[in-house]
């Protein structure tokens, strides 16, 4: 039975402290949009709400205290632990130079900068919802909240051909996979008589086989979920959206695709396999198993014949989503693996889709590797900073993207599954192919007419910030890892 | 006769079957939003039978959630379909092939 | 127990008959002299103009997609309203803020349709 007296204390508002931050930035935004007259300063002031909001929330989930035990609040339908606040600030993080990479951009695709600005963030308060979100109800609506505004955003852009089709796409297929995902929540509820994550682990671990982990009702209603969660990630078989999406949608909301809801899908979907569901490994891990080699498989293969940018990155996108789900297995070791590797994933992608904006002068819904030819000798230092975040993206040694692979590997290797994590090398050894080809055009080829008319000095200095952090990551990786452990293996 | 919870639920699976082959076979937009509402209805019956079954509010409570969030999806979808028709003209999904996969 | 729903069927026959019956017995009783006058539509309203198979215009639609995301939120207060009593003995003002909250947030959004200008009937627009 639901609680009818709701728990309300202040300790709960603290730890609800990050979401409450973004939700009343999003309000704040809308209000701005309301306000000023200038279609300018609707847009400036709507930017810097949301850069405060993003701030506010890294700050006060930083003020966490990392050591404390978790706990739920508001009667169990969140958690407020280490965990949630490792992927706040994160979030907030993503969520910053999202805007900040996207700001100059936002003119040349024909997108009002305070529109995108408050979906944006409205996008970002259902990331930080999902997160934290400790019952299946509340999984529900925060990957909704999520994904509504997402929606829009990819159809937003004024005048584009590809946009409003990509938005289609994905909100026909995005609706699908919720309502597959619901519909496997109901058959999980049905079978564990409970919502929240803590009393399916419970029903699981007193109940008998044939009731609990081998009932036929609930392995189907876990497959469908894994059905629906598997589409927010991209992992393969259902990643089939991913390419046109990315490609049809204005660079700046692929960007918030690419890193943003991928890092809150996959820690939702870490935090839902992890804290209700292990006790049935037997049988879920053959179908994560699939999950993982086959989304490997897919997007290096996938990539291999991409000559644009975009629908490159999202193939690739859909390989890291299968390495991500390697840490599955070694859990509960494997779980900070899995956090470390989507952060790094997130930032690097983050940081190669806002190059990608940066060298796009023209607002183009696709670039060709053809159209970065040459990038090297006229922009050499962006197209370093690009360099630094694709080989981030193959893993190659002094980036984090290295770092994070190796965590990973390890972990799986150590929990026996040797075969999954040399296919894991052999398809990353295999899609630094694909990355390269990009760098040696850059570096290698004549110069193409794409001439990187954004010279904001803003955009490029972030950046630049942001492949410095990459590669500090990568050269010291224990920090980062140290914080993804502590967050992720109290889960288990 | 009075039912009891295993009619409602094939009740609801067959509702969410007829969806999700709607929405795989039907090439028009509007046809496809029909078939996603009625998914997310039957889920909200699976929801709302398997809440009478264990003598719960739970589920009950989802289904008032999940209606609202059909509501919005469904401004949501049916706006997407609009802008799209004032674009090309159509609201079939096979002729918006510009993206290919 | 197969008669349970009995009552329900009879219920139907009476409301069809009873339908089938007022139209059926005018029908009877009346003398018929029909003129074009009498067969419109509204007899005493304006004349209607063509079929009535035409296309709505489209700021239907908009008003219709606003009043359906807002018109569901009700579902939530009904709930809310039906407990309040028993909660304000134990939790004081605490749910009253809540839903003040969420209407709150329905409000702003409200606020923003109408400075986007979605709820006029002729949109203006906006100065940029």
């Amino acid at each position: 039975m639901l609680p009818i007296v709701l728990p309300v204390d202040t300790g709960d508002l603290t730890a609800l402290g990050p979401l409450l931050a973004v939700l009343i930035a999003a309000l704040g935004v809308l209000t701005v949009d309301m306000t000023f007259e200038r279609e300018e300063a609707r847009g400036r002031w709507s930017f810097i709400v949301g850069l405060v909001g993003a701030g506010l929330a890294a700050g006060c989930a930083s003020l966490w205290q990392w050591e404390a035990p978790g706990r739920a609040i508001l009667g169990g339908a969140l958690y407020a632990d280490a965990f949630s606040s490792f992927f706040d600030v994160l979030l907030a993080t993503l969520l910053g130079l999202t805007l900040v990479v996207s700001w100059y951009c936002l003119d040349r695709v024909k997108v009002k900068p305070a529109e995108f600005t408050g979906l944006a963030v409205l996008s970002f308060s259902g990331m930080f919802l999902m997160v934290r979100a400790a019952d299946m109800l509340t999984l529900f609506l925060a990957i909704e909240l999520m994904s509504l505004p997402v929606y829009v955003l990819a159809g937003l852009s004024a005048g584009s051909k590809t946009g409003r089709e990509a938005a289609l796409k994905y909100f026909v297929l995005g609706s699908l996979a919720s309502a597959i995902l619901l519909y496997g929540m109901a058959l999980v509820y049905g079978v564990t008589a409970s919502l929240g994550y803590t009393d399916i682990a419970g029903y699981l671990a007193t109940a008998s086989r044939e009731s609990g982990v081998e009932n036929p009702l609930f392995l189907a209603g876990l497959a469908l979920m894994l059905v629906g969660l598997g589409f927010k990630v991209a992992a393969a078989p259902f990643h089939m959206w991913t390419p046109d999406v990315y490609e049809g949608a204005p660079t700046p909301v692929t960007t918030l695709m690419a890193s943003g809801v991928r890092a809150a899908a996959a820690a939702a979907l870490l935090r839902f396999l992890a804290g209700a569901v292990l006790l049935t490994r037997g049988h879920w891990m053959m179908l994560v198993w699939a999950l993982a080699a086959l989304s490997m498989i897919a997007g290096n293969v996938g990539a291999l014949a991409q000559t644009n940018v975009k629908r490159l990155l999202a193939y690739s996108g859909i390989a890291h989503a299968g390495y991500m789900l390697l840490g599955l297995f070694a859990l509960p070791r494997g779980a900070g693996g899995f956090s470390m590797y989507v952060a790094v994933y997130a930032l690097s992608v983050l940081g190669a889709f806002g190059a990608l904006q940066w060298f796009d002068d023209r607002g183009r819904e696709t670039v060709d590797i053809e159209d970065l030819a040459g990038a090297g000798k006229r922009h050499p230092w962006m197209a370093s900073v690009m360099t630094v975040f694709l080989l981030s993206l193959a893993g190659i040694p002094p980036t984090a993207g290295f770092a994070a692979k190796w965590f990973v590997f390890a972990a799986a290797v150590q929990a026996g599954y040797v075969g999954l994590a040399l296919l894991g090398v052999m398809t990353s050894l295999f899609g630094a192919y694909y990355y390269l080809r990009v760098v040696i055009a850059m570096w290698m080829d004549e110069p193409a007419d794409i001439s990187g008319a954004d010279q904001s000095p803003t955009t490029g200095l972030v950046l630049g910030l942001l492949a410095l952090a990459v590669l500090f990551i990568g050269c010291f990786p224990g920090w980062l890892w140290f914080l993804a452990d502590l967050a992720s293996s109290k889960l288990v | 006769m009075t039912p009891a919870p295993i009619h409602y639920l094939v009740v609801s699976a067959l509702l969410f079957t007829t969806g999700v082959v709607g929405v795989l076979t039907r090439r028009n937009m509007l046809v496809i939003l029909m078939a996603i509402e009625l998914m997310l209805n039957g889920a909200n019956l699976a929801f709302v039978a398997f809440s009478r079954m264990h003598h719960q509010l739970d589920g009950q409570v989802v289904s008032v959630f999940v209606m609202t969030v059909a509501a919005a999806e469904a401004a949501i979808g049916l706006a997407i379909v609009v802008q799209l028709f004032r674009q090309r003209g159509t609201v079939r999904v096979d002729e918006t092939t510009l993206l290919r996969g | 127990m197969h008669f349970d729903y009995l009552s329900v069927l009879v219920l139907v026959a009476l409301g069809i008959g009873n339908v089938l019956f007022m139209v059926a017995l005018p029908k009877l009783l009346r003398p018929s002299k029909p003129n074009p006058q009498k067969l419109v539509a509204y007899e005493c309203g304006e004349n209607p103009v063509g079929t009535s198979w035409i296309q709505y215009n489209a700021r239907f639609f908009s008003v219709a997609l606003v009043f359906v995301v807002f018109d569901v939120e009700i579902v939530f207060m009904f709930p809310w309203a039906v407990v309040f009593k028993s909660l304000y003995k134990t939790q004081g003002c605490v749910p009253f803020w809540e839903m003040f909250t969420f209407v709150l947030v329905l409000l702003v959004g409200l606020a923003y349709l109408w400075a986007q200008g979605l709820l006029e009937w002729v949109k203006s627009v906006r100065k940029a």
